[in-house]
């Protein structure tokens, strides 16, 4: 336990990982204030979503320590975060394809005190089109509906904190804006949220806070304004000039 | 027309116990994306087990329950901690031979509790009651069976469609890491389905043991009646399996009774031979896998000019060793670097071309057969390497469609029929006591034979050193890499890997046809598929990637009877305890002894290591193979 001099719901204090010999975080700290939206910003190959395996466990830090509510929390399985209230939606469409929308709902219920009834109402109020296609594979719906029954565990699981890796990619504007509308909606229900997302400008509109991450390192925190103003053109400027020297993998 | 109705009947029956151990089978590979060789070997044990608690005067009942339902889950539960674990995103090899370990461990510790030379039988349940439905006699054990292979396949059903766990089991399938951020634990999961799988092959086990003879080896490898009915499902569909194994019992029934051939001894063991390949033949092919970087550790490929010094240097060893050997010894080394040319053969197909075989004995046997037909001279050697070659490319055929495992499968049904109506049919060992081998090129006295044999083994390095480092080489790790990629830049996928199965395939038949002329006359006996199965244990876990590997397994290979002849009554456990080490240190260390003293002297080139979630098993091979660095030596 650590002392309760905390002020955020989860922080990262001097975090170094990679993958292999590969360093990817150098020395990053990070706190995630308790309630709001914290958006962390940065080009493609930045670090991000190794920052988001490192909170929610996938991937170990090779140094520093993960802070969940207080409580070190390094070094505990995936699984066992999730049991205790991380809720982290990952890159990509983060479903099971080969299970039916029912099925999928049905693992949410892992997170503990939800029931299957819970779950099915929760999610079907908020996005009636899951309804009509609950006996589907997960696999076949739209990419909106994937993301809409991923971000469904987000909103029934109720979490202490809140992860989301780039929930807008590949979506038509019209879908990303309501995600984002109901990313708000659970940020002002209390949760904590730390958003993940590579193009700046509607992350910039909904975030409370904003960091901006560049080369495994955190550049900038600061109120969207303020980032806006001083941080956007450089950081702009270095995506492209990083881009150009270090290609993103394909 | 009744006899056709009995077969049918009994048919089915047995087709029943196929389809509960394909169901287990497939459950666990699904679950884990590990093909458990040992799966036979579980229920094996179980039937053991429950032969005991019968024995010790535990009524039926109990006595089911607790090999069925408390051993064999526990069995699955030890198996998946200790051994499939950090098997993680092992090589196909790797998966392979600890499955195969596994097997031996099972079938070693059998024969250590239960002495093999004694008959055991078991009592049907309820006995000899029977009763006869539409003028078919019907044991109530058989009525059991029936009831059993109705109630557990639509049990599991309801399990994985309704159960959370069930549900769970998919997901971990469909996206691991996606599950464990749910807040599933995949590693529980991983052991409820193993845990599951090896209740089936327990059930399968007490269902099977009153039906058929009490003997460890016959009863694992009763389970390649499973093999084939799981491949009817292709390793993933249950209905479809469940039909397979129904379907095998059935002709396997009809043949035993209607088919006569003379020349084959045993109908029913080809049949699911026969039964694997049509269904390797009807099954849809498998996508290519796109190239996936792994953790690394291949190890160096040497120069021709390295190569041919250490050749040299080994020669001159072994001719001042063969001067000095104690006469008592020299054929017992003779028939060791026989042994090593064998598993030499291992080395282009597995470590390069990313195949395995699990009959390479059978193909050294073959190999033998066809040179002591032709006499021993230089087309005598010829044929040894033809014939087998041959075979092998027939067998190789029919899987190259489909993933690697398919090869494998292939393999030891083909060395399983192999053993029961080849090497043990009088037209082929010509008389009881043998078939005469002679020595090729009529090189004669133990000391020149086993410089002889030494020199070829000496050469065939070489030579697949050689192919390693020319352009067909390159060919074969580039496939390893991506299959895919290969694919898109016009490589044939297919005829490279039939030559390399072919090639590998001719080297063993050298390897036995030398064999052979060591021992001068060569039984049924002598190329059991068991044994191909230790080869290709010994072959792993010392390195199979190397040559210094393969020939080190070799002479522990040959060291083994003499440890078992100095240790006595305790040589079989301590043997056995070593095969399980050997399996379960792979886990650990899947470079193989050799490849992990290469890794400390940096003989090893390595990558970063990436994450892989393991994703569903059907997407390709083993779902990650190693992605060889040959840009380090050139
Ligand atoms: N599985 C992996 N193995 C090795 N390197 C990786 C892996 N995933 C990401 N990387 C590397 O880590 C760096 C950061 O990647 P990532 O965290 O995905 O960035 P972002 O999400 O900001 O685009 C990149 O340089 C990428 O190449
Ligand atoms: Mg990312």
């Amino acid at each position: 336990m650590t002392a309760p001099t905390l002020t955020g719901a989860l922080e990262l204090r001097r975090v170094n990982a990679g993958y292999g010999k590969v360093a990817v975080l150098h020395d990053v700290d990070l706190v995630v204030p308790d309630g709001g939206i914290l958006a962390l910003l940065g080009p493609n190959g930045a670090g991000k979503s190794t920052l988001l395996r490192v909170a929610s466990g996938r991937t170990q830090p090779t140094s520093g320590t993960v802070v969940l509510r207080g409580q070190d929390v390094t070094g505990r399985s995936p699984e066992r975060l999730a049991r205790t209230g991380l809720c982290s939606v990952p890159e990509g469409r983060a479903v099971f394809p080969n299970l039916s929308v029912t099925d999928n709902l049905r693992m949410w219920t892992y997170r503990p005190g939800l029931s299957r009834k819970d779950v099915e109402e929760r999610a079907f109020a908020r996005f009636p089109r899951l309804k009509d296609r609950r006996r589907q594979l997960a696999g076949r719906l739209s990419g909106g509906e994937q993301q809409m029954l991923a971000m469904s565990r987000a909103l029934t699981a109720n979490p202490d904190v809140l992860l989301l890796d780039e929930i807008s990619m590949g979506l038509a504007p019209v879908v990303a804006a309501e995600l984002f509308s109901l990313v708000r909606q659970i940020a002002d229900s209390g949760t904590p949220v730390l958003l993940v997302e590579q193009f700046a400008r509607t992350a910039l509109e909904i975030a409370d806070t904003v960091a901006v991450m560049s080369q495994g390192r955190i550049r900038v925190t600061g109120s969207p304004d303020e980032v806006r103003d001083r941080v956007l053109e450089t950081y702009l400027h270095a995506d492209t000039a990083h881009a150009r020297q270090d290609p993103a993998p394909s | 027309m009744s006899t056709l109705l009995a077969l049918t009947v009994a048919g089915l029956v047995t087709g029943c116990i196929y389809a509960l151990t394909a169901s287990g089978l497939v459950l666990t590979y699904t679950t884990s994306g590990i093909f458990n060789f040992a799966h036979g070997a579980i229920g094996m044990i179980a039937a053991f087990f429950y032969w005991q608690l019968i024995e010790w005067g535990v009524p039926t009942l109990p006595a089911f329950l607790l090999a069925v339902l408390v051993l064999s889950p526990l069995m699955g539960v030890v198996v998946e901690r200790i051994m499939i674990r950090r098997l993680g995103n092992a090589s196909l090899e790797v998966t392979l031979t600890v499955t195969v370990g596994l097997l031996l461990l099972l079938i070693a510790i059998a024969n250590t509790v239960w002495d093999p030379l004694t008959a055991r039988r078991v009592q049907p349940f309820f006995g000899s009651h029977q009763v006869t439905v539409g003028g078919v006699i019907l044991s109530y054990h058989q009525l059991v069976v029936i009831a059993a292979a109705v109630v557990v396949p639509l049990a599991l059903w309801a399990f994985l469609r309704q159960a959370r766990t069930g549900v769970a089991l998919r997901a971990v399938v469909d996206d691991r890491e996606l599950a464990a951020l749910t807040g599933a634990s995949p590693s529980t999961v991983g052991m409820i389905g193993w845990a599951m799988g090896a209740a089936l092959a327990g059930l399968a086990g007490v269902l099977l043991v009153s039906q058929v003879e009490l003997n460890a080896i016959t009863l694992t490898l009763l389970v390649i009646n499973g093999y084939a009915a799981a491949v009817m499902g292709r390793l993933s569909n249950l209905p479809l399996t469940i039909a397979g194994g129904l379907l095998l019992g059935v002709l396997q029934s009809l043949a035993i009774g209607y088919v006569t051939i003379s020349w084959l001894n045993q109908v029913q063991t080809s049949i699911p031979m026969v039964f694997l390949f049509v269904a390797l033949l009807i099954a849809p092919p498998t996508r290519l896998r796109v190239g996936q970087l792994a953790p690394l550790l291949a190890p160096r490929v040497p120069s021709a000019r390295r190569s041919l010094q250490s050749a040299l240097v080994f020669l001159a060893i072994a001719a001042l060793v063969t001067a000095i050997l104690p006469a008592g010894q020299v054929a017992s080394v003779t028939h060791g670097v026989a042994i090593a040319i064998i598993l030499l053969s291992l080395v282009p197909m597995v470590g390069y071309g990313s195949m395995v075989s699990l009959c390479q004995l059978t193909f050294a046997g073959i190999g033998c057969v066809a040179m002591a037909k032709t006499g021993g001279s230089v087309l005598g050697l010829v044929v040894a390497v033809l014939a087998p070659a041959a075979v092998g490319l027939l067998i190789a055929l029919p899987t190259m469609r489909l993933r690697g495992l398919y090869l494998s499968l292939a393999t030891l049904a083909f060395g399983y029929a192999m053993d029961d109506n080849f090497f043990s049919n009088s037209s082929v060992m010509t008389q009881t006591l043998g078939l005469p081998v002679p020595r090729p090129l009529g090189i004669d006295g133990p000391r020149p034979y086993l410089l002889f044999v030494t020199a070829a083994f000496t050469v065939c390095a070489l030579g697949v050193l050689a192919l390693r480092r020319s352009t067909f080489g390159r060919r074969l790790v580039a496939l390893g890499d991506s299959p895919a990629g290969c694919a898109t830049i016009g490589m044939g996928i297919r005829s490279t890997k039939l030559g390399i199965f072919a090639l590998s395939a001719g080297l063993a038949g050298l390897g036995g046809a030398l064999m052979g002329g060591q021992e001068g006359v060569v039984g049924y006996t002598d190329f059991p598929l068991l044994l191909s199965l230790t080869l290709l244990l010994m072959a792993v876990v010392w390195g199979v990637r190397t040559i210094s590997g393969v020939l080190l397994a070799a002479l522990f290979f040959e060291l083994i009877p003499h440890l078992n002849g100095q240790l006595g009554p305790v040589g079989n456990s301590v043997l056995s305890l070593l095969v399980g080490l050997g399996a379960v240190g792979l886990g650990k260390n899947q470079n193989g002894i050799v490849g992990t003293l290469l890794q400390k002297t940096s003989g090893l080139t390595k990558l970063p290591s990436l994450p892989h979630p393991r994703r569903a098993a059907d997407q390709g091979d083993q779902p990650v193979r190693e992605e060889v660095l040959t840009g380090a030596q050139s």
